[in-house]
């Protein structure tokens, strides 16, 4: 299970922590929430900042915050292990902070690229057994899955 | 008690591409084949890359448009991310920050249904994204496993957030038949709300106005206070939309009447709530707060898109005219009353234009719009067919009122044309202008300026009504009917008060 989190592209598993509401939070790591007015007054990215905050440790409810988002069961062992192993993730990461960012216009993308579009034809899509393959569980025509509440 | 209600609406329509928003595979509504329409981008299968479609673009830019919104010329998609059998990648790609548009608003129709007097409702932000999969649940009660489609997985989905400018139930569905309209019209979706291609949201919550400390609600000091916003999900009517809002704040007065709760109170959050269309009640759903941490960043897969006007420019050459430009056009140049052109109009484009072309044709817009709004209404839903397989034209029903408007033909005869062209056409003979000209012989049906004719007919019929000339020269004028009857026999497409005012004359003459 750890290996799921971990598994996971860099940018996945810091995606995941960056906006958890807790006060000593790495929060917005990534483009953090402007109001749309501020937005739309440039209407370009000028206006997102790039927030990193000083670095603290995670907690068991962090972790158990992260996993229950994710829908994943963590024994108390594994919360354990997940809290040091994610921890020193994200020390790696708050290197960044070192960097001086100060002149550097804030970016969307890694590649500087718009506009990548695909004309609207259909393609033919794959046989309904080669969809259902990998499912844990299925009925030949749907994907199952333990029961979902109804009120959702 | 005195409250407004205050609402806004998250409609969600799905785009009318032929392939889906990131992969080929088909947009199409398809739940007997369930998991047909998939491949390993819309399976969320790793290693597999979305690319956009530019149809889904194209389109969300047109509507944009329509919706008055600024455009935004820099957009870029991020991810959403929770956790959901029927989001087989864990996220959604949505936009978060930089919505492609922003600030536009959508006039509906006041209440009281006057021309031009209708409300701007503002339009917060559209934004593109994609639509999640279907669920279904076992009803039977004994906890069966939830069965996952994936077809729907994909569908190019567009998000229009409203203001909370909408200050009623039916306000609220006024809006949502606009938008209905507006995107129809367009053809950017075929808005089945049914098949869920339109599907909306509704936050609702009340603004209560002080009472002056007369101690009946509200706050004391002459201020207002609001309830707490509530969701109402899954809204996919339109009796639903306005039917639940009536009911969510009828439901938040008794609450606030019971609990006094306002909105900022600690430990009052948001409350999302569903729509029982059976029991036509709201209620609670399992606390969302919990999962409502989407955790929103760029997403890496996608890159962004830039916008010039060059590109709007081109967009808005193609567009057609808009719904509520038409109708606006409707009334100033063809003079008829709002409500008959919002009736031509919410028929939809094809309707409009049959009517703009049997006016054109006619040259008299009210009398057009008296026959397309009655007797081809009623036509077109008796047969269950569109207005484009109706079986009278325009190329024919506007010489049938030119005759009418130019007096060679009666309304009385001109109907019996339309209803000889109708049955004609049920018998296998197409109706057409040469058409008309012989029913009008066949049936005796034009008007007749001979008025040579037209006294011969009467003095005819004086003749032989001896009795009924002696009662109206006594002054019982009802007498005329018989002699009216007897005429009209002859001179089928006669006007009958011009026949009955002769009649009259000649007796009083003779
Ligand atoms: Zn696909």
């Amino acid at each position: 299970m750890l290996a799921m989190l971990i598994g996971l592209p860099f940018t996945w598993i810091v995606a995941a922590f960056s906006n958890v509401n807790s006060p000593d939070w790495p929060s917005g790591f990534f483009l953090r929430r402007q109001s749309l007015s501020s937005i739309r007054s440039t209407a370009s990215l000028k206006s997102c900042t790039l927030v990193l905050t000083p670095m603290s440790p995670l907690t068991t409810d962090d972790i158990r915050k992260v996993a229950a988002l994710a829908r994943l069961k963590v024994s108390d062992d594994e919360i354990g292990r997940l809290k040091q192993q994610l921890g020193e993730i994200l020390q790696y990461v708050h290197r960044l902070d070192n960097v001086d960012t100060s002149g550097v216009e804030p970016m969307a993308h890694a590649v500087e690229v718009t506009n990548v579009f695909r004309a609207d034809e259909p393609r033919e899509s794959l046989p309904r057994e080669q969809a259902l393959a990998n499912a844990p569980q299925t009925d030949g025509r749907y994907f199952l899955v333990p029961p979902i509440l109804n009120d959702q | 008690m005195k409250y407004t209600v205050v609402v806004g609406l998250e409609v969600h329509v799905q785009l009318l591409t032929r392939s889906k928003i990131f992969c080929g595979c088909v947009n199409r509504f398809n739940p007997d084949e369930p998991n047909t329409q998939t491949c390993p981008v819309c399976l969320g299968l790793p290693g597999s890359l979305p690319v956009m479609n530019d149809e889904a673009f194209r389109l969300s830019l047109i509507t944009a448009m329509a919706l008055n919104c600024q455009i935004a010329p820099f957009t870029k998609w991020d991810r959403k991310q929770y956790y959901y059998p029927d989001l087989p990648k864990g996220y959604q790609i949505s936009q978060y920050d930089l919505p492609f548009s922003h600030d536009g608003w959508l006039e509906v129709a006041d209440e009281s249904g006057d021309a031009g007097g209708g409300r701007k409702i503002r339009i917060n932000r559209a934004h593109l994204e994609e639509d999640a999969g279907k669920n279904t649940h076992d009803e039977s009660g004994r906890g069966g496993d939830s069965r996952v489609d994936l077809n729907r997985t994909g569908t190019p989905l567009l998000e229009i957030v409203s203001e909370p400018d909408i200050r009623s139930a039916s306000e609220a569905k006024a809006y949502l038949e606009e938008l209905h309209l507006l995107l129809t019209y367009l053809g950017v979706s075929d808005c089945n709300m049914q098949e869920g291609s339109l599907r909306c949201d509704a936050n609702v919550n009340l603004h209560i106005h002080g009472d002056g400390g007369t101690g009946d609600g509200g706050s004391s000091d002459g201020e207002t206070v609001a309830t707490p916003i509530v969701e109402v999900k899954n809204l996919n009517s339109f009796r639903a939309v306005e039917t639940a809002i009536a009911y969510e704040a009828e439901r938040q007065q008794q609450e606030f009447a019971q609990t006094g709760r306002k909105l900022g109170d600690p430990g009052v959050s948001k409350e999302t709530r569903g729509w029982n269309a059976d029991r036509n009640i709201t209620f609670a759903q399992r606390g969302k707060e919990e999962a409502s941490d989407y955790r929103y960043f760029p997403d890496p897969d996608l890159v962004p898109v830039t916008v010039h006007e060059e590109q709007l420019a081109a967009i808005r050459r193609e567009l057609r005219e808009f719904p509520a430009a038409r109708r606006s056009r409707f009334i100033q140049d063809f003079e008829l009353s709002a409500y008959d052109a919002a009736v031509i109009i919410n028929q939809g484009e094809a309707f409009a234009n049959y009517f703009e072309a049997v006016a054109q044709s006619c040259g008299d817009g009210k009398q057009a719009a008296n026959w397309v709004t009655q007797s081809v209404l009623r036509e077109v839903n008796e047969r269950q067919t569109g207005i484009s397989e109706f079986p009278i034209p325009a190329d024919v029903l506007g010489p049938v009122l030119r005759r009418i408007v130019g007096a060679e033909l009666t309304v009385k005869s001109g109907r019996e044309v339309f209803d000889h062209l109708l049955s004609g056409y049920d018998d296998g003979i197409e109706p057409s202008g040469s058409r008309i000209a012989s029913l009008i012989e066949e049936h005796g049906l034009a008007m007749t300026a001979d008025t040579g004719e037209m006294d011969a007919a009467i003095d005819a019929a004086i003749a032989e009504h001896d009795r009924a000339v002696a009662d109206i020269r006594e002054g019982k004028l009802q007498a005329v009917g018989p002699l009216m009857g007897k005429v009209m026999r002859v001179l089928k497409g006669a006007d009958a008060q011009v026949v009955r005012q002769r009649i009259l004359d000649r007796v009083n003459e003779t």
